[in-house]
């Protein structure tokens, strides 16, 4: 268990920390340039969080969220047109963590070294 | 049914009458999730603000958030507060004090950031007919341009009051300005007073002002797996 403190000033660190792998375009050049340098399960794992990213971004959908909130704050929207989008946009996010959760990537991670897995495994 | 543990809602500073006494458990009623008792685990100087709770994924529903939102606000009545991330839960006691003791030395650093202050938030938020055509709205200006000075006007002006400010992100374009500031408790009359100012003189933006919250801007504290943290979930 780690326990994660950050005070304020730290959002530099922060920052450098949330950068890190590399992206698609280098991982497919060197796939086609120098094949092997890259494992298969890792290059299917980096164009499925491509494609996912481009069909969910939970971030988008909780500034959904937000924003909803504070129309209804504002008085803008009524309350039961608030619950009803707020609903809609929690269901959203659900399927996005949902999958996350059942920790895909590392189910593929493992079964390219011929382990056997379970999934929902993840420590917590 | 998931097994018990321990929800964390906040680390107050603990106050003993002599040196190296355990304080006694203080408990805040049965406020906490389900109905549940709110009491503390003392650890070297602090107490952490938990209930008996399942251990399970906490939803972020409007009604789980505002719970861990509320008790956080019930025990800052009386004592500087350490805001925790929603959601944290540990197995025992034994899980908790050892992962506090871990943490001490950054957890006193982050107590004495928040001590006697509180979080206030602003927002300024363009009336809907803004963004049908902004630049007759903002007499010339591109939203751009609008942004920058509401923003540089308002850090400033707030900022001189707060004893730190935080820009956060405009979620939508709804947004002119979003920040939070962490206000002295003595000065917060003084920062709404100047706040009422500038709501006056950007009358034509709606504005939000929120708190005083527990300093959840300015002092994040997350318990995770190792695993966890190395994919940044």
């Amino acid at each position: 268990m780690v326990l994660e403190v950050k005070v304020a000033g730290d959002e530099k660190r922060v920052e450098e920390e949330e950068e890190e792998g590399a992206d698609l375009l280098t991982i497919l050049f060197f796939t086609v340039v120098t094949p092997g340098i890259y494992p298969l399960a890792f290059i299917v794992k980096q164009i499925r969080d491509y494609a996912e990213s481009l069909m969910y971004d939970p971030e988008k959908i909780s500034d959904q969220i937000k924003m909803n909130r504070m129309m209804y704050e504002f008085g803008e929207i009524s309350k039961e047109e608030y619950e009803r989008t707020r609903d809609d946009l929690m269901h959203k996010l659900r399927i996005v963590q949902r999958g996350r959760a059942m920790g895909i990537d590392q189910k593929m991670d493992r079964l390219a070294f011929g382990e056997t897995v379970e999934l929902g495994t993840e420590e917590s | 049914m998931a097994k018990l543990g321990l929800y964390v809602y906040c680390i107050t500073p603990a106050e003993t009458k002599t040196l190296g006494e355990t304080p006694e458990r203080k408990s805040y009623g049965n406020i906490g999730f389900d109905g549940n008792e709110v009491y503390t685990v003392y650890c070297r100087g602090m107490n952490a603000v938990v209930s008996d709770s399942p251990i399970k994924e906490y939803e972020m529903t409007d009604e789980n958030t505002e719970k861990h939102r509320d008790v956080a606000l019930e025990v800052m009545k009386t004592k500087t507060v350490l805001p925790v991330a929603f959601g944290m839960v540990f197995e025992s006691e034994k899980t908790l004090r050892t992962v506090m003791n871990g943490a001490r030395k950054a957890l006193q650093a982050a107590l004495q950031t928040v001590q006697d202050k509180v979080e206030l938030g602003v927002k300024l938020v363009f009336p809907l007919e803004a963004l049908q055509s902004f630049k007759d709205w903002g007499g010339g200006k591109s939203r751009e341009e609008y942004v920058k000075e509401v923003e540089s006007d308002m850090m400033e002006t707030l900022g001189k009051i707060a004893a730190e400010k935080k820009k956060l992100r405009l979620f939508s374009e709804r947004l002119a300005f979003n920040a939070a500031f962490l206000v002295e408790k003595s000065r917060v009359d003084e920062f709404s007073e100047v706040l009422g100012k500038l709501d006056d003189k950007y009358e034509s933006l709606k504005t939000q002002y929120s708190g005083p919250w527990p300093a959840y801007n300015f002092v994040d504290i997350k318990i995770m797996s190792k695993e966890k943290r190395r994919r940044g979930i």
